[in-house]
């Protein structure tokens, strides 16, 4: 690779400090749409109800029982459904956004309750060491050996399925893999030198483990927990589709794609939106997941920034 | 994500098989209590086995045979010995040994396991390869295209598009069954998806690190041909973490196809299990998650035996 070498008087300055991330995303075109992409979907899931409202979308509660089952692009007496309607007439489109508010809330809230549970063991396993150490680490060996997916149907089968049981079952099975990358770079924290400092300059442990080694954890774990929100979806979908999620009326991305399944043969639009969506979605934090692990990477982080100041 | 940094001591690997196989002990003994207890919330079995107009006496004498009438304690020590007898107790559908309506089941869910397994294998070794080895190429690009897309795609949505594709309208495969190839391709591509992206991430890293070795500079120094050079100095000490992830994804796979094998009447364990649960059929639920259980232990203990004799680092620390 040829060292571009924008101007002389940049050379002193390091390019990671004159190139904030943002600037870097702008010049990701996938990354960006990525994220685009997530927005708006968050944006039109929070304010559905005032879409609804201005008329820009359908009731996704009204039925037609006339136009069941129809295309595409369809003109009813409720108005154009974009994405066609469902087996009771009603909007796709309306019924997908709505859908969003589930399948994201699900999504986002187990994410902050795994990574809570995740973070907190963690930091603890890591900066207290010796028996606490061990006894958490065996705890995350112990749970990693139970068949997750038969142990969580299971579960909510007997708690009875329903949205808060089923945020709390991922939750729980969901939080070894932050508290082990957790404690594996707060053990190699621990020992360098600005801990070290602050240690002796009389911080407590606490003030420690929050100012000095979480800051410098939040890179790391954002790709983590980017990556683990897709699994969230994904697993979320999987289990509304075999009927252990969200129940209707409620809608969820999976539950739709499970009650199209039915249709699969005459109605093709009911399984391959909701599919999309949540494949788009996926897609998407696994694209800025990506992405952020190599905006961390300090060779590519030049690379970029030499390619950016040359245009 | 290294299974070697959990055992941060020293010690040999007698010491840690034998560690892993005490602890294999408390995971089972914790399985059995949550799985004993949580199933009997599930339901009342009798009520679902008897006609609806049946009498409250009916029902009494129902539960009274089932033995699901005494006190849950009880029950559960009753099943304790039965376990220790090696017995895992009777269907009370279908009036057969749980264990063995399991062991019945898993040929199936084991074909279809490694099936994948291999499929998967034989398309992200060569694509993880190729891209660590042309960073930066089209070919590299290609295989990064796959590993996302391969992990983003819901499993179950992948299966529905495939039947409407390849049964509804081409009606080259069967949309569900169990026997001969045309029963199992199907399945076995849809789950594949995610492994081999999985795979493929995992194969290009530990090959990019391995590649960057100095003991890969020396070997080149040394003037050996490029192809010994990668074959017996670079995919050697990468194929550690590649045992690693194997292992994660036959566990995955012996435990994850549930939904698939619902999809597609695979007449595996996954299948087994959900019929039981809505059938509130107890023993069958319990064996097959001790099963279940016993062999994540079985896979994971030969994971640390071929990681040892892979690295021998590992067997006389």
């Amino acid at each position: 690779m040829s060292i571009a070498v924008p101007s002389l008087d940049t050379e002193t300055v390091s390019p990671r400090r004159r190139l904030s991330s943002w600037a870097l995303l702008r010049h990701d075109r996938i990354a960006l749409i990525a994220l685009i992409f997530l927005v708006s979907v968050a944006l039109a899931a929070i304010f559905a109800d005032q879409l609804v409202q201005s008329g820009l979308l359908i009731d996704p509660l009204k039925q037609n029982l006339l136009g069941r089952n129809k295309p595409p692009m369809f003109e009813s007496k409720l108005g154009l459904h974009l994405l066609g309607t469902d087996q009771l007439g009603r909007d796709l489109l309306a019924r997908l956004i709505f859908g969003a508010r589930i399948s994201l809330g699900v999504g986002v809230i187990t994410i902050i309750l795994s990574s809570i549970i995740g973070v907190t063991l963690g930091l603890i396993a890591g900066y207290r060491g010796g028996r606490v150490d061990d006894f958490i680490m065996r705890l995350v060996d112990i749970q990693m050996g139970f068949p997750q997916m038969l142990l969580a149907l299971i579960i909510i089968y007997a708690a009875g399925p329903s949205v808060t049981n089923l945020i709390l079952v991922l939750a729980l099975t969901r939080w070894m893999a932050i508290a082990r990358v957790t404690r594996a770079t707060t053990l190699s924290l621990s020992q360098t030198l600005f801990v070290e400092a602050a240690r002796s300059l009389g911080a407590t442990h606490l003030r420690i483990v929050l100012f000095h080694i979480l800051p410098n954890l939040t890179s790391t774990l954002l790709i983590l927990v980017s990556l683990e929100f897709g699994r969230v979806m994904l697993s979320e979908a999987g289990l509304s589709f075999l009927g252990m999620g969200i129940q209707p009326p409620d809608a969820s991305w999976g539950l739709m794609l499970a009650q199209g399944r039915s249709y699969i043969a005459s109605a093709w639009w009911l399984v391959t939106f909701p599919g999309l969506a949540i494949a788009l979605t996926t897609l998407s934090t696994n694209l800025l997941a990506g992405w952020a692990r190599s905006v961390n990477d300090p060779v590519y982080r030049k690379r970029m920034a030499a390619r950016i100041t040359r245009h | 994500m290294n299974r070697r940094q959990s055992g941060h001591r020293e010690e040999t690997l007698a010491h840690y098989v034998l560690r892993r196989l005490i602890q294999s002990l408390f995971v089972l003994a914790g399985l059995t209590i949550v799985v004993f207890f949580v199933t009997r919330q599930i339901g009342d079995v009798a009520r679902l086995m008897l006609p609806i107009d049946a009498t409250e006496q009916q029902y009494l004498e129902m539960r009274q045979m089932l033995g699901i009438n005494d006190p849950l304690i009880m029950q559960f020590g009753r099943y304790l010995l039965d376990l220790a007898r090696g017995d895992f107790g009777i269907s009370l559908w279908q009036n057969v040994p749980a264990m063995g309506l399991v062991l019945s089941r898993f040929p199936a869910t084991a074909l279809l396991a490694f099936s994948t397994l291999i499929f998967s294998l034989a398309i992200a070794l060569p694509v993880g390869i190729g891209a660590a080895l042309r960073p930066g190429s089209i070919f590299d690009r290609i295989a990064t295209v796959i590993s996302i897309f391969g992990l983003s795609v819901p499993t179950f949505w992948l299966a529905l598009l495939l039947i409407t594709v390849f049964s509804v309208q081409l009606g080259w495969f069967k949309t569900s069954g169990y026997g001969s190839a045309q029963y199992l391709i199907l399945p076995m591509l849809a789950i594949s998806a995610q492994s081999i992206g999985r795979l493929a991430q995992v194969v290009k890293t530990s090959m990019l690190d391995v590649l960057n070795a100095q003991y890969l500079v020396t070997a080149r120094s040394k003037g050996l041909f490029e192809s010994v050079i990668l074959i017996r100095h670079g995919l050697r000490n990468a194929l550690l973490p590649i045992v690693t992830i194997v292992g994660d994804e036959i566990i995955g796979l012996l435990n994850g196809s549930v939904v698939i094998e619902v999809i597609f009447g695979w007449p595996g364990i996954g299948k087994l299990t959900i019929d039981a649960i809505e059938r509130r059929d107890f023993a069958v639920i319990q064996a097959s998650v001790i099963f279940v259980a016993l062999l994540v232990i079985v896979v994971n203990l030969i994971v640390d035996l071929i990681y040892a004799w892979l690295d021998p680092r590992i067997r006389y620390s």
